[in-house]
């Protein structure tokens, strides 16, 4: 079904019942009229009422397509000059008919073409043609919402929503009221009532019903009869515009002949419910008793639905909503209550607020200008960022706390010494800024480091190690399997490092002396026997872990003749010079200079210090010692804080010279023995025997200055050495440059043993580790080692150690079966004793009586075992 | 000072003079050099190898026994011995060959 607006133009609004007649005659329904027509049509007033007069505003907004057209002027013109009709029509196939129906825009052809058209009929001329109509169905919608702008053309329901409104709300209901209808199954027959009752809704006119309901009514319509133009168009007057009315006849309703259809039934309309049980009882407890209920529920809702559908257009859209939402009728179908619900929303529908103009209405707002956002931002500067790592260990732990307990510490005694004048603190200060100073430049310095030249001292003899590897290997594993062979009563001298000084070259080796505390230390004395080859000495200290160089070096003004390591005080070294000085050394202090120097006012000897050795401390714990001198004088030496004392013990004197004794101080002076050794005995601490250039050998005590103890035979020529022995303290050795070594006891002037080595014997020594066995050297380069134990006639060793130089000393190691020869080319050669030359007793305690048996023997005593 | 320097010096000289000996470096524990008989090429080398080594071997000694302190090392190899003296300040690190002998 097609709807467009037709016009009727200012001409012919006259004429314009005979123009309706003739629209209703062609098929054409009326849907909408300006509501003054609606009612001139109906109640046939004066002419005036029934138009619409459009202002020139209007009439330009109305034909604004038509604008830019010629003669639109004289058109609004025309338009505005007296009221308008405006109508909605509806036909099928409207806008296929409607141009031949009105015909063409000029009446003039329109009569050629169609003399029946409305425009031929009624138009005057082009501008006056009476009838305005819209051609499409596009412009129909935008003019049917000029002049009508709450009407709403809603489109037709498509199948599916058809189908699903019945479904959902229309069904449903019927369902239950026809079900309960024919459960019910009344008296009287009940397809009228309801035929009735949906003819009286689809009576109620669609100007005045709700817009839910005429879409009820529409929709109903439109799927339960066919339309019925012919039947609006014959029953005419001015209600036939309307929809006719259709009876709806159920499929099963009964059939009535006529004369049952004419037959009256009186019926009276009341407020009842006929369904409602009438005789419904209830216990009541007051009266202990049933009784009838008397108030029934008379109302029944047969559809209750809530519209959705709106006037467009409408002011306060949203309130509108609300409020036809919440006042919208409920369909009450009720035997009584129909009239008054339509005259209900008649009402409801005046007291609507003021109605505005819909044609002069202009909305204003205003609003302020919205301050532009704006964005500001401010950047900080990032903090700055480093990235530290590092790794802890157990002792980064370990040091940082233990750093952390000495700042304690050091934290709580300046606290404990925190009342100090702050005139010395600045001083203070300044003293430590200085220190720390002089530190820092110390430690700039990698020369001042004295743990680097620890470390340097170190590498080399690392060094030293890897350089004479199979010497060390030697030295600590190294035993002559030879010796196991044969009759075990021979051994052999391995020879290890050669220790020479490179300056010296021409310096012999006049003194040795192993430190008594480190077992790889000694004293090496150089100088020289040759009165005519003097010149400065030197005492260098090696170590057997560094061959290659000593560790220490001192230079002295003349030849070293001897030197002696303290026993208790393993850094002083008393040393005796040629010139018949003595010195003594610490070689802790890293200074070059001796710490004590005999001068010539102080005692000093006049001829070279044979031999010097220290002594115990004295009662008030000074150090001391003694030297021997061949000037004849037995001295002691005291070390006092700053100087050194000399005390002459006794004088040497020929045994035999009584001349001498009384004589002048010229031969007294001359008669003196030059003294060339002595030794000290072991247990008996005053007495000690000194050995002569003259060969004699006399036991002295330090409590007699006047004489000697006892003369002993002696040698032929000058005594080198005197040695007690170590184990039995009343037997000594002494050593001659007769070729001679004599063992003596010390309470008998004639030797106990005589030993001849056919060479001047330079030194001999008694082994640390046995009370038989000594070793000696010779002027001819051989080391012999006797074990009396084994052989008292011969050397159990007899060994070539050195061609072309002679031998001057010899020292046993006290720790270790090492033994030091010395030679007058300057060189030192250490060597390892092999096993049969190292036999002790199982104990020390039998080494005493061992000697004893030994000389005993010699002697021709019997054996004391 | 001139006694101390020469003192160093002539140790360093000895050392140097030793069979087999092909040179001494003395460095910082940081690896910067501050003496060295080496030359150019080989003395960085040895240096922050022997230093990185070296530290690692003290952190070894450390954690074993905090009181402990590494004093010296030596490496064994099949053409040289590398040998390390480490001070509180310095490192002196020789090569030697042992078998130049």
């Amino acid at each position: 079904m097609e709807r467009t607006l037709l016009v009727i133009k200012p001409d012919v609004t006259a004429r314009a019942t005979e123009i309706i007649a003739r629209l209703k005659q062609a098929g054409y329904r009326i849907i909408q009229a300006s509501a003054r027509l609606t009612r001139a049509m109906r109640d046939d007033d004066d002419e005036q009422k029934r138009s619409v007069q459009l202002s020139e505003e209007q009439a330009t907004d109305f034909y604004q397509e038509e604008m830019d057209q010629g003669g639109f002027a004289q058109l609004v013109a025309f338009i505005i000059s007296g009221p308008v009709f405006a109508m909605v029509i509806e036909k099928q196939n409207l806008f296929d008919d409607i141009p031949a129906f009105v015909g063409p825009r000029s009446p003039d052809i329109g009569r050629t073409l169609n003399p029946d058209c409305l425009r031929a009929v009624f138009g005057k001329d082009e501008l006056r043609n009476g009838i305005h109509y819209s051609e499409d169905p596009v412009t129909a919608r935008r003019e049917i919402n000029f002049f009508f702008p709450d009407n709403i053309i809603d489109p037709l329901p498509s199948m599916e929503h058809a189908k699903l409104f019945l479904e959902s709300a229309i069904y449903p209901t019927l369902l239950q009221g026809l079900t309960e209808l024919c459960k019910e199954k009344p008296a009287n027959p009940t397809g009228r009532f309801v035929a009735d009752s949906a003819a009286t809704d689809i009576q109620a006119p669609p100007e005045a019903a709700m817009p839910q309901k005429s879409l009820s009514a529409h929709s109903l319509k439109s799927l339960d009869g066919p339309e019925q133009p012919a039947g609006a168009g014959a029953a005419g007057g001015a209600d036939d515009w309307l929809p006719p009315k259709v009876l709806l006849k159920p499929p099963g309703q009964l059939q009535l002949s006529e004369k049952e259809l004419d037959e009256e039934f009186t019926r009276i309309l009341n407020a009842n419910n006929p369904h409602a049980p009438q005789n419904i009882a209830r216990y009541n407890n007051k009266e202990r008793m049933f009784k009838a209920s008397p108030n029934m529920e008379h109302i029944v809702f047969h559809f209750e639905f809530d519209g959705y559908l709106i006037y467009r257009g409408d002011e306060g859209g949203e309130n509108k909503i609300e409020v036809a939402v919440d006042s919208a009728p409920k369909a009450v179908s009720s035997s009584t209550q129909q009239a008054e619900a339509d005259g209900g929303e008649d009402e409801k529908k005046t007291s609507r607020g003021p109605l505005r103009n819909q044609f002069n209405f202009s909305e204003r707002a205003a609003q302020t200008v919205n301050n532009p956002y704006r964005e500001r931002s401010t950047n900080t500067e990032p903090p700055p960022q480093r990235t530290y790592s590092m790794n802890v260990n157990q002792w980064t732990i370990f040091d940082t706390y233990s750093e952390d307990l000495q700042q304690k510490e050091k934290a709580a005694k300046e606290k404990s010494k925190a009342p100090a004048p702050g005139g010395t603190k600045g001083h203070k200060d300044e003293d430590k800024g200085a220190s720390m100073a002089s530190d820092a430049h110390g430690e700039d310095v990698y020369y001042k480091n004295l743990e680097l030249r620890k470390a340097l001292i170190t590498i080399e003899r690392m060094a030293n190690q890897n350089t004479f590897d199979d010497i060390s290997q030697d030295y600590k594993y190294w035993e002559d399997a030879s010796d196991e062979l044969g009759d075990r009563k021979s051994g052999t001298l391995l020879p290890l490092w050669k220790f020479a000084f490179e300056k010296d070259k021409k310096k012999q080796v006049t003194a040795l002396c192993w430190n008594p505390q480190s077992p790889d230390l000694f004293a090496v004395g150089y100088g020289s026997y040759d009165f005519s080859r003097q010149g400065p000495g030197m005492i260098a200290i090696f170590t057997l872990k560094n061959p290659s160089h000593p560790e220490y070096v001192y230079i002295t003004e003349t030849g070293v003749m001897s030197l002696h390591f303290h026993p208790q005080h393993p850094s002083m070294i008393a040393v005796g010079l040629y010139d018949g000085s003595v010195l003594v050394y610490n070689i802790q202090k890293k200074v070059d200079s001796p710490i004590f120097k005999s001068t010539t006012k102080g005692g000093r000897h006049t001829d070279p210090v044979w031999q010097v050795c220290w002594q115990k401390d004295d009662l008030d714990d000074n150090l001391n010692f003694f030297s021997v001198s061949s000037d004849g004088r037995v001295t002691q030496w005291t070390l006092l804080k700053n100087e050194l004392l000399h005390t002459d013990v006794i004088a040497l004197k020929y045994d035999n010279g009584e001349h001498g004794q009384n004589g002048a101080e010229d031969e007294r002076l001359f008669s003196l023995a030059g003294g060339c050794c002595f030794d000290f005995h072991k247990r008996v601490e005053h007495l000690f025997t000194v050995g002569t250039e003259e060969g004699k050998i006399y036991k002295c005590s330090k409590d007699y200055n006047s004489q000697y103890l006892l003369s002993f035979e002696g040698h032929q020529m000058a005594v080198y050495t005197v040695r007690y022995n170590p184990f039995h303290v009343n037997y000594f050795l002494s050593a001659s440059a007769d070729w001679t070594v004599k063992l003596w006891d010390h309470n008998d002037s004639k030797p106990a043993m005589v030993f001849d080595l056919n060479g001047s014997v330079g030194d001999v020594a008694w082994a640390p580790y046995s009370s038989t066995v000594f070793a000696a050297v010779t002027a001819e380069g051989k080391v012999f080692v006797f074990d009396l134990n084994e052989n008292k006639y011969a050397p159990i060793c007899e060994q070539q150690v050195v061609r072309k130089a002679k031998l001057t000393h010899i020292s046993f190691n006290q720790f270790e079966p090492i033994i030091l020869v010395g030679d007058d080319k300057g060189t030192v050669v250490s060597l390892k004793l092999s096993p049969n030359l190292r036999r002790k007793s199982q104990t020390p305690e039998e080494e005493p009586q061992k000697l004893e048996n030994v000389i005993n023997l010699a002697k021709g005593k019997p054996l004391t075992m | 000072m001139t006694k101390d320097y020469n003192d160093v010096e002539t140790a360093l000289a000895r050392i140097q003079a030793h069979k087999g000996v092909q040179g001494i470096v003395i460095a910082t524990h940081e690896g910067s050099v501050i003496r060295s008989t080496l030359d150019n090429i080989q003395t960085p080398q040895i240096s922050t190898l022997v230093t990185q080594l070296a530290s690692r071997g003290k952190s070894v000694v450390r954690d074993l026994d905090p009181e402990d302190e590494l004093t010296f090392l030596r490496i064994r190899s099949k053409k040289h011995e590398i040998m390390v003296a480490e001070t509180k300040q310095y490192l002196l690190i020789v090569i030697q060959n042992p078998h130049e002998l």
